[in-house]
């Protein structure tokens, strides 16, 4: 059997620790990562406010981590600032901290309560102890971590931390490990701010893990190695050429030259076989640091608004790293004030010190993150999130539903603006792969409890990035998704039984993903870059490396029904928490998307493509997971809990 | 004229991904951690990338200097081998080997070093950024080195 399940639990208030075993039972039925965090965080029964003592900070690895290729990272959850309103959701990152907290003795870690003074955590095999940082606090992400491995004399150390965001409880700020390596979406990072805890430092030396079968587990590595293709990417497409000539994705060709100037070289997460990241320098700058997707944000900005990009990008994303800021919010954050300035909302005697005429150069962006950091003057408001910012400046529905804010911001502002979104529920602009591009995407965003895309990328993979042409998309789809029709023309979506599946499937992978945990970009492996068999790639090799490190005997088919119990326990805890309410925002069902420009959607087929969703999963009309459904998937205590609220009264 | 196979590395293609470390270490130990692992990278944070790895010495100091007699020569492979009958974990090779290629395992307390896998090294091929590679002696300069050197001399071309 596993070795996986040894939990540190630190209690802050209390300073104590405490160190158990997860039942086998349990690892069977949810595995690791998001499955066992969900478990957790069920159990835990938060009913406080984020930032209360109260609330779980959970970092969860998988059984993978640390031992299969691509499955490097770490599962944070726990009750987020960032989800409006406040509840449940995970995040995960990638680098080696995950790997070394195994090596050390450890699977999960538990943070409970809130420390007196700012400490941080040193975890030095079974040798815990919590450290005075009043030293630390105040300092960047990226400076504690040097300080860190200064202090703790040993280059070895794996540290995250927080930065001046997350103590200043920005609702979007981030934890960090490596540069360019942070758990960005849902605003943990406030959440350890709230605890005083300013970073974990953890060296692991002594724990082996084990693999059941080392000889299947060496080949599925040699497998994925020649396999596995970033995003999927696999023919000539926009952001071809960058993968080719920088191994990293998504950026378009116009970027090449810029990141070829400052890069040294690909570097990428533990165990990794197609590392993603580019490491760059700028010395004049004082910027170091890894990039890859999203962290290239302000470049899209620049190229939306002025054509081209420069040096003060790179600059904005170590910034945001060092300050401790999610980028994704920033990305439709950035674009909603600028609308607002252009609109006569905002001033410069309402915003002192935003030069928003500087817009989008270097002034700008490190006047503006430097604000939202530490909360000085409009930053104050903006570090709430651009939902709750709109809210206060009651531009709500500004905000959301008229035509000529989305027209502002996609013609203005560039493609991307608006990207992001968080929480359950109306979640703000959901415009990440946008639902009127693809109605997969609507039901992701509609059920989902986070922005689905970030750690959903099989359907996209194929649709958006891998740059073949559609029927050899239909095959994939057929391959993945049970049927050809899963997938549709961008703007034409079928509104088909199939798509809904396809949207069940994937939410289920993913959840079997973050629990194991493996890298979204490289699994599962719907896409092969092998052309002779038509770029169908081995979607059961991730059943097999779970059997190889594990010692089990799941099908592919074991893991979805694992992923559909932790999608149902997620689904659970957001209806425990109030914020059930599947729905998406009234633009996407009255305006077209003004840059590929897909129709809106259609509102009566798309209630009809819910109500088949909620049957499909065994939910009622209200997206409650029926009884049958819960004795399933064995979720007993939520059926007792159900019957004591009289949840059910169909 | 001796023909050796040898594994080189170059720092600029390595991305620290320790790939190497864990296939090494599952390879051989049926475990994973990087104290078992026959190569060990180390790091400047993102900014250099080493690996402490055996470097196949042609008069190795850890074969020499064993007191026993446990090391000795692979001819056909170039590399060490570790009579285990006789290895007492003294550590003496641990400590004067300079590239750190040499290390007492931490649960057999006997000392290990790089076997080539055999003469088709697993860490060679699971390397994702081709930083480590497997190559005929002289052909580190007749193919790996080739365009760098082509590069050196265009300019006063």
């Amino acid at each position: 059997m596993t070795d996986f399940g040894i939990v540190l639990s630190v209690d802050l208030s209390e300073e104590r620790v405490q160190i158990y075993r997860l039942p086998d039972s349990v690892i069977m039925k949810y595995l690791g990562g998001e499955g066992i965090a969900t478990w957790l965080y069920w159990n835990a029964q938060i009913f406080g406010n984020a930032f209360s003592p109260e609330n779980v900070l959970i970092f969860a690895t998988g059984p993978l981590t640390g031992i299969a290729p691509g499955a490097g990272r770490t599962v944070v959850a726990g009750k987020s600032p960032q989800s409006y309103p406040e509840a449940f959701t995970v995040s995960n990152f990638g680098g080696e901290w995950g790997s070394e907290l195994r090596y050390a003795g450890f699977d999960v870690l538990i943070l409970r309560g809130k420390a007196k003074e700012p400490i941080y955590i040193w975890i030095y095999d079974d040798n815990i102890e919590i450290r005075r940082a009043k030293h630390l606090w105040g300092l960047g992400a990226l400076k504690t971590r040097e300080k860190l491995v200064q202090e703790l004399n040993d280059e070895e150390v794996k540290v995250i931390a927080i930065g001046p965001a997350g103590e200043k409880l920005v609702r979007y700020a981030l934890i960090i490990h490596r540069s360019g390596h942070a758990a960005g979406q849902g605003g943990f990072g406030a959440v350890m701010g709230s605890k005083n805890v300013k970073a974990i430092a953890v060296r692991g030396t002594r724990r082996e893990l084990k693999a059941c079968d080392s000889q299947a587990l060496l080949a599925e590595m040699e497998k994925v190695k020649s396999m596995a293709c970033h995003l999927g990417i696999v023919a000539p497409s926009p952001v071809y050429k960058a993968y080719e000539e920088l191994s990293t994705a998504p950026l378009t060709e116009d970027l090449i030259p810029l990141v070829k100037k400052y890069m040294k070289r690909n570097t990428g997460c533990h165990g990794c076989p197609k590392p993603c990241h580019v490491y760059i320098e700028i010395p004049e700058m004082n910027v170091k640091g890894e990039m890859a997707c999203v962290q290239f944000f302000y470049c899209w900005l620049q190229q939306g608004y002025r054509g081209y990009a420069d040096e003060a990008c790179l600059l904005a994303k170590h910034l945001a790293d060092d300050l401790g800021l999610n980028v994704y919010e920033l990305l439709q954050l950035i674009p909603f004030l600028m609308t607002l300035y252009a609109k006569g909302y905002m001033s410069k005697e309402k915003a002192p010190g935003i030069p928003f005429e500087k817009y989008p150069e270097r002034e700008f962006i490190e006047m503006l993150l430097n604000k939202i950091a530490l909360r000085e003057g409009l930053g104050d408001l903006l570090a709430e999130g651009t939902w709750r910012f709109a809210e206060k400046l009651g531009l709500l529905q500004q905000y959301l539903s008229l035509n000529d804010i989305e027209e502002i911001l996609t013609s203005f502002w560039g493609p991307v603006a608006g990207y992001g979104g968080y929480g359950p529920g109306v979640r703000g602009y959901c415009n990440h792969y946008d639902p009127r591009d693809y109605v997969v995407s609507a039901l992701l965003w509609a059920t989902s409890h986070r922005d689905p895309w970030s750690s959903s990328h099989e359907y996209v993979n194929v649709v958006h990035w891998s740059g073949l042409e559609f029927e050899k998309q239909r095959k994939l789809a057929k391959y993945a998704w049970n049927s050809e029709e899963a997938v549709h023309l961008p703007g034409s979506p079928g509104y088909s039984e199939a798509e809904v599946r396809a949207a069940i499937i994937v939410q289920n992978r993913t959840c079997v993903k973050n629990s194991l945990i493996l890298c979204d970009w490289l699994y599962p492996l719907v896409i092969s870059p092998d052309a002779s068999r038509d770029f169908i790639g081995d979607v059961e090799l991730t059943a097999r490396m779970v059997n190889a490190v594990m010692g089990a005997k799941y099908t592919e088919q074991d893991l979805q029904l694992i992923g559909e119990r932790i999608f149902n326990l997620e689904r659970v805890i957001l209806l425990r928490e109030g914020v059930g309410d599947i729905s998406l925002p009234e633009h996407l069902f009255k305006y077209q998307q003004r840059f590929t420009g897909s129709p809106p959607l259609d509102r009566e087929k798309f209630n009809r493509l819910l109500a088949i969703y909620f049957e499909m999963r065994g939910w009622d009309s209200k997206g409650i997971p029926r009884r049958e459904k819960l004795i399933q998937l064995g979720l007993t205590d939520v059926i007792k809990f159900f019957e004591e609220k009289g949840v059910w009264l169909e | 004229m001796v023909r050796v196979k040898v594994i080189i590395f170059d720092p600029s293609k390595c991305t620290g991904c320790r790939l190497c470390e864990i296939a090494c270490s599952v390879k051989h130990e049926d475990l994973s951690s990087p104290l078992l692992s026959r190569v060990k990278i180390l790091k400047r944070y993102e900014e250099i990338f080493v690996p402490a790895r055996c470097r196949q010495c042609e008069d190795p100091i850890c074969l020499v200097a064993c007191p026993l007699g446990a090391i000795t020569g692979d001819e056909v492979l170039g590399i060490i081998k570790i009579d285990y009958n006789k290895c007492r974990g003294c550590r003496v090779c641990v400590e004067l080997c300079p590239y750190g290629g040499i290390y007492l395992h931490p649960l057999k307390r006997k000392a290990v070093a790089c076997d080539l896998c055999g003469g088709d090294p697993l860490c060679v091929r699971v390397c994702s950024g081709k930083a480590l590679s497997y190559v005929e002696e002289h052909d580190i300069v007749y193919k790996v080195k080739r365009e760098d050197i082509f590069k050196l001399f265009q300019r006063g071309s």
